[in-house]
Protein backbone atom coordinates (compact mmCIF):
# COMPACT_ATOMS: atom_id res chain seq x y z
CA UNK A 1 0.00 0.00 0.00
CA UNK A 2 1.12 3.47 -0.69
CA UNK A 3 1.12 5.82 1.66
CA UNK A 4 2.10 9.22 -0.03
CA UNK A 5 0.94 9.52 -3.86
CA UNK A 6 0.18 13.25 -5.24
CA UNK A 7 -3.47 12.77 -7.41
CA UNK A 8 -3.17 15.31 -10.10
CA UNK A 9 -7.32 15.63 -9.51
CA UNK A 10 -7.18 15.07 -5.88
CA UNK A 11 -10.36 14.77 -4.67
CA UNK A 12 -9.87 16.75 -1.33
CA UNK A 13 -12.83 19.81 -1.08
CA UNK A 14 -10.88 20.97 2.35
CA UNK A 15 -8.30 20.22 3.97
CA UNK A 16 -7.36 22.13 7.43
CA UNK A 17 -5.09 22.45 10.29
CA UNK A 18 -7.07 22.70 13.84
CA UNK A 19 -5.18 24.27 16.74
CA UNK A 20 -7.54 24.80 19.70
CA UNK A 21 -5.65 26.84 22.50
CA UNK A 22 -6.74 28.51 25.88
CA UNK A 23 -6.31 31.92 26.47
CA UNK A 24 -6.42 34.54 29.03
CA UNK A 25 -9.96 35.62 30.74
CA UNK A 26 -9.96 38.79 28.45
CA UNK A 27 -10.64 37.10 25.41
CA UNK A 28 -13.37 39.10 23.17
CA UNK A 29 -14.50 39.17 19.98
CA UNK A 30 -13.10 42.94 19.39
CA UNK A 31 -9.49 41.25 20.17
CA UNK A 32 -10.45 38.28 17.73
CA UNK A 33 -11.20 41.45 14.70
CA UNK A 34 -8.04 42.43 15.21
CA UNK A 35 -6.79 39.40 13.86
CA UNK A 36 -8.90 39.74 10.98
CA UNK A 37 -7.76 43.22 10.01
CA UNK A 38 -4.03 42.28 10.46
CA UNK A 39 -4.22 39.43 7.59
CA UNK A 40 -7.25 41.84 5.68
CA UNK A 41 -4.66 42.37 2.49
CA UNK A 42 -4.50 39.05 1.51
CA UNK A 43 -8.04 37.50 3.20
CA UNK A 44 -10.38 40.61 2.84
CA UNK A 45 -13.29 38.52 2.49
CA UNK A 46 -14.70 38.30 6.80
CA UNK A 47 -17.93 37.15 8.11
CA UNK A 48 -19.04 36.41 11.93
CA UNK A 49 -18.54 32.92 12.15
CA UNK A 50 -21.71 31.95 14.16
CA UNK A 51 -22.56 28.61 16.02
CA UNK A 52 -26.50 27.63 16.46
CA UNK A 53 -27.62 26.11 19.75
CA UNK A 54 -31.01 24.58 19.88
CA UNK A 55 -32.79 23.35 22.99
CA UNK A 56 -36.41 22.01 23.73
CA UNK A 57 -37.57 22.50 27.29
CA UNK A 58 -40.17 19.32 28.31
CA UNK A 59 -40.87 21.03 31.81
CA UNK A 60 -44.23 22.53 30.85
CA UNK A 61 -47.18 20.33 29.61
CA UNK A 62 -46.26 21.82 25.95
CA UNK A 63 -42.85 21.61 24.94
CA UNK A 64 -41.15 24.91 24.33
CA UNK A 65 -38.46 24.68 21.51
CA UNK A 66 -35.40 27.86 21.38
CA UNK A 67 -32.81 28.50 19.52
CA UNK A 68 -30.01 31.10 19.55
CA UNK A 69 -27.51 31.86 17.11
CA UNK A 70 -23.91 32.93 18.86
CA UNK A 71 -20.66 34.81 17.14
CA UNK A 72 -18.01 32.51 18.39
CA UNK A 73 -15.05 34.24 15.99
CA UNK A 74 -14.62 35.27 12.77
CA UNK A 75 -13.97 33.29 8.90
CA UNK A 76 -11.48 35.39 6.81
CA UNK A 77 -11.72 34.19 3.01
CA UNK A 78 -9.09 34.74 0.14
CA UNK A 79 -10.60 36.86 -2.26
CA UNK A 80 -10.58 33.97 -4.67
CA UNK A 81 -12.06 31.70 -1.72
CA UNK A 82 -9.91 28.91 -2.15
CA UNK A 83 -8.52 29.34 1.74
CA UNK A 84 -10.23 30.63 4.54
CA UNK A 85 -8.40 30.82 8.41
CA UNK A 86 -11.02 31.51 11.19
CA UNK A 87 -9.73 32.74 14.72
CA UNK A 88 -12.30 32.11 17.16
CA UNK A 89 -12.72 31.99 21.25
CA UNK A 90 -11.79 28.11 21.05
CA UNK A 91 -9.04 28.60 18.42
CA UNK A 92 -6.96 29.08 14.74
CA UNK A 93 -8.31 26.71 11.96
CA UNK A 94 -7.20 27.67 8.81
CA UNK A 95 -8.48 25.68 5.69
CA UNK A 96 -7.73 25.31 2.06
CA UNK A 97 -10.34 24.56 -0.44
CA UNK A 98 -10.37 22.35 -4.36
CA UNK A 99 -8.64 22.38 -5.79
CA UNK A 100 -5.56 21.45 -3.39
CA UNK A 101 -2.27 22.09 -3.69
CA UNK A 102 -0.31 20.23 -1.41
CA UNK A 103 0.87 19.75 2.38
CA UNK A 104 3.86 22.20 1.87
CA UNK A 105 2.05 24.55 0.74
CA UNK A 106 -0.81 23.78 3.67
CA UNK A 107 1.33 23.57 6.49
CA UNK A 108 3.33 26.90 5.34
CA UNK A 109 0.45 28.95 4.70
CA UNK A 110 -0.72 27.68 8.52
CA UNK A 111 2.33 28.82 9.65
CA UNK A 112 2.32 32.32 8.27
CA UNK A 113 -1.34 32.79 9.81
CA UNK A 114 -0.33 30.88 13.22
CA UNK A 115 2.56 33.44 14.19
CA UNK A 116 0.24 36.60 12.95
CA UNK A 117 -2.85 34.84 15.87
CA UNK A 118 -0.26 34.08 18.44
CA UNK A 119 1.64 37.64 18.18
CA UNK A 120 -1.91 39.44 18.31
CA UNK A 121 -4.20 37.06 20.32
CA UNK A 122 -1.39 35.86 22.33
CA UNK A 123 -2.85 32.38 23.39
CA UNK A 124 -1.50 30.81 26.32
CA UNK A 125 -1.38 26.93 25.41
CA UNK A 126 -2.71 24.36 22.58
CA UNK A 127 -5.17 22.16 23.60
CA UNK A 128 -5.97 20.13 20.89
CA UNK A 129 -3.94 19.51 17.55
CA UNK A 130 -6.13 18.26 14.40
CA UNK A 131 -5.65 17.67 10.45
CA UNK A 132 -8.67 17.21 8.86
CA UNK A 133 -9.02 16.08 4.75
CA UNK A 134 -12.62 15.92 3.50
CA UNK A 135 -12.56 14.37 0.16
CA UNK A 136 -15.57 14.06 -2.06
CA UNK A 137 -15.14 11.43 -4.52
CA UNK A 138 -17.49 11.35 -7.77
CA UNK A 139 -18.35 7.57 -8.76
CA UNK A 140 -19.41 6.60 -12.37
CA UNK A 141 -23.09 5.81 -12.15
CA UNK A 142 -23.75 2.50 -14.96
CA UNK A 143 -27.39 1.98 -15.77
CA UNK A 144 -28.08 4.21 -12.46
CA UNK A 145 -26.18 1.94 -10.22
CA UNK A 146 -22.26 0.93 -8.86
CA UNK A 147 -21.00 -1.61 -6.71
CA UNK A 148 -19.32 0.23 -3.98
CA UNK A 149 -16.68 -2.14 -3.36
CA UNK A 150 -15.49 -1.50 -6.91
CA UNK A 151 -13.72 1.76 -5.88
CA UNK A 152 -14.12 1.74 -2.10
CA UNK A 153 -13.12 -0.40 0.75
CA UNK A 154 -15.07 0.59 3.85
CA UNK A 155 -18.54 0.71 2.48
CA UNK A 156 -21.70 -0.37 4.20
CA UNK A 157 -22.85 -3.78 2.86
CA UNK A 158 -25.21 -6.15 3.79
CA UNK A 159 -24.42 -9.85 3.22
CA UNK A 160 -26.38 -12.52 2.00
CA UNK A 161 -28.32 -10.35 -0.07
CA UNK A 162 -27.52 -10.72 -3.82
CA UNK A 163 -29.50 -8.48 -5.61
CA UNK A 164 -29.83 -4.85 -6.19
CA UNK A 165 -30.47 -2.90 -3.38
CA UNK A 166 -32.11 0.53 -3.44
CA UNK A 167 -30.20 3.05 -0.94
CA UNK A 168 -31.17 6.30 -0.03
CA UNK A 169 -28.74 7.35 2.49
CA UNK A 170 -25.93 5.87 4.38
CA UNK A 171 -23.38 7.42 6.85
CA UNK A 172 -20.41 5.38 8.81
CA UNK A 173 -18.55 6.67 10.95
CA UNK A 174 -15.80 5.32 12.89
CA UNK A 175 -13.38 6.52 15.53
CA UNK A 176 -10.08 4.63 15.67
CA UNK A 177 -7.75 5.06 18.86
CA UNK A 178 -4.51 5.63 17.02
CA UNK A 179 -1.64 4.80 20.67
CA UNK A 180 1.06 5.75 18.63
CA UNK A 181 0.12 8.99 17.59
CA UNK A 182 -1.93 9.51 21.68
CA UNK A 183 -4.53 10.63 19.09
CA UNK A 184 -8.14 9.21 17.46
CA UNK A 185 -8.67 8.83 13.55
CA UNK A 186 -12.28 9.78 12.86
CA UNK A 187 -12.87 8.38 9.00
CA UNK A 188 -16.94 9.08 8.22
CA UNK A 189 -18.39 8.21 4.54
CA UNK A 190 -21.93 9.68 3.47
CA UNK A 191 -23.15 9.68 0.72
CA UNK A 192 -24.11 12.77 -1.21
CA UNK A 193 -27.71 13.13 -3.47
CA UNK A 194 -27.12 11.82 -6.85
CA UNK A 195 -26.18 14.16 -9.64
CA UNK A 196 -27.01 12.87 -13.46
CA UNK A 197 -24.09 9.99 -13.81
CA UNK A 198 -22.41 10.30 -10.91
CA UNK A 199 -22.83 9.37 -6.86
CA UNK A 200 -20.64 11.96 -4.58
CA UNK A 201 -19.11 10.15 -1.63
CA UNK A 202 -17.95 12.07 1.16
CA UNK A 203 -14.70 10.28 2.74
CA UNK A 204 -14.02 12.66 5.87
CA UNK A 205 -10.25 11.74 7.77
CA UNK A 206 -10.11 13.87 11.19
CA UNK A 207 -7.43 12.92 13.02
CA UNK A 208 -6.73 14.83 16.21
CA UNK A 209 -4.90 14.71 19.64
CA UNK A 210 -6.77 16.81 22.73
CA UNK A 211 -6.22 17.35 25.93
CA UNK A 212 -2.46 18.67 25.84
CA UNK A 213 -0.79 21.71 26.68
CA UNK A 214 1.72 22.63 24.05
CA UNK A 215 3.47 26.18 23.92
CA UNK A 216 2.05 28.37 21.50
CA UNK A 217 5.95 28.77 19.50
CA UNK A 218 6.86 24.72 20.41
CA UNK A 219 8.09 23.15 17.30
CA UNK A 220 6.38 19.88 18.78
CA UNK A 221 2.90 21.14 17.13
CA UNK A 222 4.63 20.80 13.59
CA UNK A 223 6.14 17.81 14.41
CA UNK A 224 2.91 15.96 15.41
CA UNK A 225 1.46 18.05 12.30
CA UNK A 226 3.71 16.19 10.00
CA UNK A 227 2.91 12.61 11.73
CA UNK A 228 -0.49 13.12 11.50
CA UNK A 229 -0.88 14.39 7.92
CA UNK A 230 1.49 10.57 7.33
CA UNK A 231 -1.44 8.45 9.43
CA UNK A 232 -4.03 10.16 6.99
CA UNK A 233 -2.55 9.13 3.82
CA UNK A 234 -1.64 5.70 5.09
CA UNK A 235 -6.04 5.56 5.84
CA UNK A 236 -6.91 7.31 2.68
CA UNK A 237 -4.67 5.28 0.37
CA UNK A 238 -6.24 2.30 2.51
CA UNK A 239 -10.12 3.34 1.83
CA UNK A 240 -9.72 3.22 -1.52
CA UNK A 241 -9.04 0.91 -4.69
CA UNK A 242 -7.26 1.26 -7.75
CA UNK A 243 -10.16 2.07 -9.49
CA UNK A 244 -10.96 5.07 -7.97
CA UNK A 245 -7.11 5.86 -8.11
CA UNK A 246 -7.93 5.81 -11.72
CA UNK A 247 -10.47 8.74 -11.26
CA UNK A 248 -7.86 11.30 -9.36
CA UNK A 249 -5.42 10.60 -12.04
CA UNK B 1 -23.67 -3.39 -2.07
CA UNK B 2 -25.19 -2.79 -5.40
CA UNK B 3 -26.13 1.39 -5.41
CA UNK B 4 -29.58 2.21 -7.13
CA UNK B 5 -31.43 5.48 -6.72
CA UNK B 6 -34.04 5.21 -4.10
CA UNK B 7 -37.56 5.86 -4.35
CA UNK B 8 -39.11 8.61 -2.59
CA UNK B 9 -40.24 7.33 0.77
CA UNK B 10 -42.38 9.06 2.89
CA UNK B 11 -41.68 8.94 6.74
CA UNK B 12 -44.77 9.95 8.96
CA UNK B 13 -43.46 8.70 11.93
CA UNK B 14 -40.38 8.17 13.21
CA UNK B 15 -39.71 7.39 16.98
CA UNK B 16 -36.85 9.04 18.77
CA UNK B 17 -33.87 7.55 20.58
CA UNK B 18 -35.70 9.79 23.58
CA UNK B 19 -38.14 7.69 23.43
CA UNK B 20 -37.17 4.22 23.34
CA UNK B 21 -33.15 3.72 24.71
CA UNK B 22 -32.48 3.29 28.24
CA UNK B 23 -30.02 6.12 30.16
CA UNK B 24 -27.22 4.15 28.84
CA UNK B 25 -28.27 3.90 25.07
CA UNK B 26 -29.73 7.27 25.13
CA UNK B 27 -26.12 8.59 26.60
CA UNK B 28 -24.28 6.97 23.82
CA UNK B 29 -26.12 8.36 21.22
CA UNK B 30 -26.52 11.90 22.85
CA UNK B 31 -22.63 11.73 23.02
CA UNK B 32 -22.35 10.56 19.13
CA UNK B 33 -24.68 13.60 18.34
CA UNK B 34 -22.32 15.81 19.82
CA UNK B 35 -19.62 14.87 18.20
CA UNK B 36 -21.23 15.00 14.96
CA UNK B 37 -22.16 18.30 15.91
CA UNK B 38 -18.54 19.12 16.45
CA UNK B 39 -17.65 17.61 13.55
CA UNK B 40 -19.99 19.29 10.83
CA UNK B 41 -18.80 22.25 12.48
CA UNK B 42 -15.55 22.14 12.14
CA UNK B 43 -15.77 22.01 8.32
CA UNK B 44 -15.87 25.07 6.23
CA UNK B 45 -17.11 22.91 3.48
CA UNK B 46 -19.16 20.64 5.40
CA UNK B 47 -21.50 23.75 6.81
CA UNK B 48 -21.78 25.23 3.43
CA UNK B 49 -22.88 21.49 1.80
CA UNK B 50 -25.26 20.91 4.83
CA UNK B 51 -26.57 24.81 4.44
CA UNK B 52 -27.18 24.50 0.85
CA UNK B 53 -29.47 21.07 1.05
CA UNK B 54 -31.39 23.04 4.17
CA UNK B 55 -32.31 25.87 1.72
CA UNK B 56 -32.98 23.59 -1.22
CA UNK B 57 -35.62 21.87 1.36
CA UNK B 58 -36.87 24.89 2.26
CA UNK B 59 -37.27 26.51 -1.44
CA UNK B 60 -39.55 23.44 -2.26
CA UNK B 61 -41.67 24.02 0.53
CA UNK B 62 -42.37 27.26 -0.43
CA UNK B 63 -42.57 26.51 -4.18
CA UNK B 64 -45.44 24.22 -3.06
CA UNK B 65 -47.83 26.81 -0.78
CA UNK B 66 -50.88 27.53 -2.13
CA UNK B 67 -52.36 31.10 -3.06
CA UNK B 68 -53.99 32.78 0.33
CA UNK B 69 -51.32 31.19 2.41
CA UNK B 70 -51.63 33.90 5.16
CA UNK B 71 -55.13 34.39 4.99
CA UNK B 72 -54.97 38.05 3.44
CA UNK B 73 -54.96 36.04 -0.02
CA UNK B 74 -51.21 36.84 -0.80
CA UNK B 75 -49.69 35.24 -4.04
CA UNK B 76 -47.79 31.62 -3.21
CA UNK B 77 -43.78 32.51 -4.59
CA UNK B 78 -43.37 32.31 -8.43
CA UNK B 79 -40.86 30.02 -9.73
CA UNK B 80 -38.76 33.56 -10.38
CA UNK B 81 -38.68 34.10 -7.04
CA UNK B 82 -37.99 30.88 -6.19
CA UNK B 83 -35.28 30.94 -8.43
CA UNK B 84 -33.60 33.67 -7.72
CA UNK B 85 -34.01 33.08 -4.27
CA UNK B 86 -32.17 29.88 -4.52
CA UNK B 87 -29.17 31.44 -7.08
CA UNK B 88 -28.99 34.38 -4.18
CA UNK B 89 -28.39 31.97 -0.91
CA UNK B 90 -26.16 29.95 -2.90
CA UNK B 91 -23.57 32.94 -3.52
CA UNK B 92 -24.41 34.24 -0.03
CA UNK B 93 -23.32 30.96 1.79
CA UNK B 94 -20.52 30.30 -0.48
CA UNK B 95 -19.10 33.83 1.38
CA UNK B 96 -20.10 32.21 4.43
CA UNK B 97 -23.01 33.98 5.23
CA UNK B 98 -25.43 31.04 6.51
CA UNK B 99 -29.36 32.54 6.29
CA UNK B 100 -31.35 32.07 9.70
CA UNK B 101 -34.34 31.85 7.69
CA UNK B 102 -35.80 31.86 4.44
CA UNK B 103 -39.40 32.99 4.30
CA UNK B 104 -42.72 33.51 2.19
CA UNK B 105 -43.16 37.32 2.15
CA UNK B 106 -46.62 39.04 2.48
CA UNK B 107 -45.67 40.99 -0.47
CA UNK B 108 -45.24 38.21 -2.57
CA UNK B 109 -42.13 36.18 -3.41
CA UNK B 110 -39.49 35.23 -0.88
CA UNK B 111 -37.16 36.77 1.95
CA UNK B 112 -33.52 35.48 2.83
CA UNK B 113 -33.23 36.70 6.51
CA UNK B 114 -29.89 37.37 8.52
CA UNK B 115 -30.61 38.29 12.00
CA UNK B 116 -27.34 39.50 14.68
CA UNK B 117 -28.47 40.98 17.80
CA UNK B 118 -29.72 43.76 16.88
CA UNK B 119 -28.67 43.88 13.50
CA UNK B 120 -31.29 42.93 10.55
CA UNK B 121 -30.66 42.58 7.00
CA UNK B 122 -32.44 40.50 4.14
CA UNK B 123 -32.89 40.07 0.39
CA UNK B 124 -36.47 40.06 -0.64
CA UNK B 125 -36.92 37.95 -4.47
CA UNK B 126 -40.61 39.39 -5.06
CA UNK B 127 -42.41 37.80 -7.80
CA UNK B 128 -42.07 39.97 -9.92
CA UNK B 129 -38.38 39.25 -10.52
CA UNK B 130 -37.30 42.10 -8.62
CA UNK B 131 -34.84 41.72 -6.16
CA UNK B 132 -34.47 44.18 -2.78
CA UNK B 133 -31.42 44.19 -0.31
CA UNK B 134 -32.63 45.84 2.86
CA UNK B 135 -30.33 46.30 6.08
CA UNK B 136 -30.81 48.52 9.40
CA UNK B 137 -30.31 48.13 13.12
CA UNK B 138 -31.56 49.51 15.83
CA UNK B 139 -30.55 52.96 15.55
CA UNK B 140 -30.83 53.40 12.34
CA UNK B 141 -33.47 53.80 9.34
CA UNK B 142 -33.38 51.07 6.80
CA UNK B 143 -31.12 50.74 3.60
CA UNK B 144 -32.57 49.48 0.81
CA UNK B 145 -31.34 49.15 -2.98
CA UNK B 146 -31.90 46.87 -5.91
CA UNK B 147 -30.13 43.89 -6.90
CA UNK B 148 -29.81 41.52 -9.63
CA UNK B 149 -29.61 37.54 -9.01
CA UNK B 150 -27.41 36.87 -11.26
CA UNK B 151 -24.53 39.67 -10.16
CA UNK B 152 -24.77 39.78 -6.72
CA UNK B 153 -21.68 37.89 -6.13
CA UNK B 154 -19.80 41.10 -7.24
CA UNK B 155 -22.00 43.83 -6.99
CA UNK B 156 -20.96 44.52 -2.92
CA UNK B 157 -23.81 43.08 -1.63
CA UNK B 158 -22.36 39.97 0.15
CA UNK B 159 -20.12 42.61 1.95
CA UNK B 160 -22.06 45.09 3.06
CA UNK B 161 -23.91 42.31 5.01
CA UNK B 162 -20.63 41.11 6.32
CA UNK B 163 -19.83 44.37 7.21
CA UNK B 164 -22.92 44.84 8.41
CA UNK B 165 -23.69 41.96 10.50
CA UNK B 166 -20.26 41.49 12.01
CA UNK B 167 -19.72 45.22 12.99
Amino acid sequence: MQTHRHYPKAPITEALVDLRVTYSPDISLEKLKMFASEIRSSYPNEAPRDVFQGQIYFSSPQPQAQSSRTTVGYICHTSDRLQAVQARVDGFTFSRFAPYQDWDHLIQETKRLWSIFIKLLQPIAVSRVAVRYINEINLPLRDGTLRFEDYLRTFPEIKGIEEIIDLEQFFIRLVLPQPDLTAKLVLTEALLPPQANLLGVILDIDLFRENVSLDVQSGEIWDILNTFQARKNKYFEASITDAARELFA
Amino acid sequence: MIYAPAQQIELRYRPSYREVADAAIRRCYELTEEQLITSREGSDYVRRRIALAEVDRRLQQLAAMNVNWDSYGTEQPTQTAVSNAASIAKTFIEAGLIPDAITASSEGGIAICYIRDQRYADIECFNSGEVLAVRYNATQDPQAWVIHANTVANDGTVQIFSQHLSA
